[in-house]
């Protein structure tokens, strides 16, 4: 008891030196959590990419579209369980003021097969019945839906970009994919709604963007290959990859950042270490006096250690405390929607993990008691016998 | 040495007890021998001033007097339980009931303002909060501070530092206070004001005060003299 009052006044002593040690670590702990929030959301997202499942597309650029048939074939070839198709559909929901500014993700897929695709979907299987028979039906996304405020029957007036034109659409049903991935972001309607609209001269008429199939778990990756060799002699090839070789892809890059990341990360932590044990060291020797005095008092020597630790770890857990709010500030409610909003197929979601903080609050505690060892020793180990010959 | 317990006729209040102590610090070259065969009896109420030329081993004499340093021959025994015998834990235990320790200066945990380092012994000996509050404020009385308990050791002169000093060390009601040079780093007036103060608690508390100095004045003060100087006593 007497001991925390000491270790309190002695943190509110010199309130900028503590401050400054409390800062630092806090931002330590920030980087920290950061690094592990970005790996964390990296992994979820690999973890939630199949590699059974095969995505198809016009060898050209992802721009250009692939004719209609193309899902057909690719559903007859030898090891493809099933596959569907879809067309990207840029539109924003016009009838509601309050959604006007936010991006839905709009797909017209093949609503006879998609879900059979996307098997790791929970949904009402009568809504899905009816979604299949309801030409302009839609089937949305249980967050999306509760972020637009939508409700199964409504109407939803969408105006159509690349298709021009006022889309009354109708909510039908709602889905929630198992995996917190791109797929479990989407306003689903039917192509064979939107094809039916265009024009007979329309070029977009029967084509479609990608193709994504189930295939046999085993030999995913010459399926792969049999898909973009069944239409090498055409006059459109294709590019085809499963969904976590295409994740692995395009941040093939950032992986490579994420290890200096990792690696300044625990510089960062280290550093912090030494100077905490540094600034502790300093203060033994300030203090050489006042623990001998305490001696005099009936400290022993395990009082005065946990007197320095006690400080350092009383410090450690504040910062751990502050640094996890700024972090919870800066990652969750600032950087991560950001993220979110514009890398949403790779980062679905960008959340400080409560297990990585906990993380972070233990290894804090770990590195700046263990570097801490050695004053803390040093200043139980004041002797007064020599303090007695100092002042003279 | 073999025939002097017979001789010494215990008396049920003394505090420390030396016996033939000697010490020698001794380093590769030559032995060093401070203390030769002293021998006293501290009793309660006393008030003894130990005095000798710096060097002299007055230091040296507190230090093992309550077992910070051990004798190199001898025996010191606190409330008739050799301090040899005694457990480390013991040992504390003992410090923390029983002793009141002033250094020369540096008394003072400067975090803690003067209230908080006067009720530290207290806290130490889980005394309730609501005897605190009155005891430390009647001990500060004592020593003239009762105004200052709400100042940082840093806002008070060199002499009230040691009056605050000394309020700690007898706010729980030790068995013996000791002091080395007490008044070594102040001046005349303070340094008479501290040495009544502390005439005043050994004759109105009868708290046994153990001072070492080498102020001749201060000695007019105590009611017997251990002088090192002549080596042993
Ligand atoms: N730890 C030690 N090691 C070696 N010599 C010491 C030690 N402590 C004290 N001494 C020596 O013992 C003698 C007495 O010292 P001290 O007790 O401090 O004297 P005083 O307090 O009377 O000035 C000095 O010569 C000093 O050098
Ligand atoms: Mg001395």
């Amino acid at each position: 008891m007497e001991k925390l009052t000491l270790i309190l006044e002695y943190i509110k002593y010199k309130k900028l030196r503590s401050i400054s040690i409390i800062t630092a670590i806090s931002f330590v702990i920030l980087c920290f959590l950061l690094l592990q929030t970005i790996s964390h959301a990296w992994e979820l997202s690999l973890e939630n990419r199949r590699d059974d499942r095969v995505a198809t597309w016009n060898k050209a650029t992802y721009a250009l579209t692939l004719p209609r048939e193309y899902a057909n074939e690719i559903n007859a070839l030898p090891g493809v369980q099933k596959a569907t198709f879809a067309n990207y559909f840029e539109g924003e929901d016009i009838g509601n003021l309050y959604n006007q500014n936010m991006l839905l993700n709009i797909f017209a897929v093949d609503s006879k097969t998609y879900f059979d695709v996307f098997p790791e979907t929970t949904l009402n299987p009568d809504e899905l019945a009816i979604w299949k028979q309801t030409p302009n039906g839609v089937m949305v996304a249980k967050r999306v839906a509760k972020a637009f405020n939508y409700r199964v029957g409504d109407i939803v007036t969408i105006k159509g970009k690349t298709f021009p034109g006022t889309w009354k659409l109708k909510i039908v049903g709602t889905y929630e994919s198992n995996f917190k991935t791109y797929a479990d972001s989407l306003f689903l309607f039917s192509w064979d709604y939107l094809n039916s609209s265009l024009q007979e001269s329309d070029p977009r008429k029967n084509e479609i963007s990608w193709v994504m199939s189930l295939v046999e778990n085993s030999n995913s990756l010459e399926i792969v290959q049999e898909i973009d060799n069944h239409f090498r002699n055409k006059s459109v090839l294709t590019q085809s990859m499963t969904e976590k070789n295409m994740l692995s892809m395009y941040m093939s890059g950032f992986i490579g950042i994420l290890d200096v990341i990792n690696i300044i990360g625990v510089f960062l932590m280290l550093i912090i270490g030494v100077l905490l044990a540094n600034s502790m060291s300093l203060k033994v020797r300030e203090r050489k006096f006042e623990f001998g005095v305490l001696k005099t008092m009936g400290f022993t020597k395990q009082d005065i250690c946990s007197l320095v630790l006690g400080e350092v770890v009383l410090l450690s857990i504040l910062a751990s405390v502050l640094g996890y709010f700024i972090s919870i500030f800066f990652i969750d409610f600032t950087l991560g929607p950001m993220i979110v909003k514009n890398m949403g197929n790779v980062f679905p979601i960008f959340e400080v993990p409560l297990s990585s903080a906990v993380i972070a609050a233990s290894t804090v505690l770990i590195l700046t008691t263990s570097f801490t060892l050695i004053p803390a020793y040093r200043a139980s180990q004041v002797n007064i016998t020599n303090l007695l010959k100092a002042v003279e | 040495m073999t025939n002097n317990t017979a001789l010494v006729t215990e008396k049920t209040n003394t505090i420390i007890k030396l016996e033939n102590v000697s010490k020698v610090f001794s380093n590769k070259q030559e032995e060093n021998r401070v203390l030769q065969n002293i021998s006293f009896d501290i009793c309660e109420g006393d008030f003894i001033a130990i005095v000798g030329p710096s060097g002299s081993g007055k230091s040296t004499l507190l230090n093992i007097l309550v077992g910070f340093d051990t004798p190199t021959f001898g025996e010191v025994t606190l409330h008739n339980k050799k301090i040899s015998d005694l457990k480390s834990k013991q040992l504390t235990n003992w410090r923390k009931e029983n002793l009141g320790f002033v250094f020369q200066s540096h008394n003072l945990i400067p975090v803690l303002s003067v209230y908080q380092n006067v009720e530290l012994p207290l806290l130490l000996n889980n005394v309730p909060k609501s005897e605190r509050f009155t005891t430390v404020l009647n001990t500060l009385e004592v020593v003239g501070l009762k105004e200052k308990f709400f100042n940082r050791p840093a806002q008070l002169s060199g002499g009230e530092e040691q009056r605050v000093a000394i309020a700690r060390a007898m706010v729980h009601n030790p068995s013996i206070i000791i002091m080395d040079e007490p008044t070594g780093s102040l001046d005349r007036k303070n340094a008479n004001h501290i040495l009544n103060t502390l005439k005043i608690i050994n004759q109105k508390y009868n708290t046994t005060i153990v001072m070492v100095t080498h102020d001749v004045k201060a000695t007019e003060y105590a009611k017997s003299v251990i002088d090192l100087d002549k080596g042993s006593c």
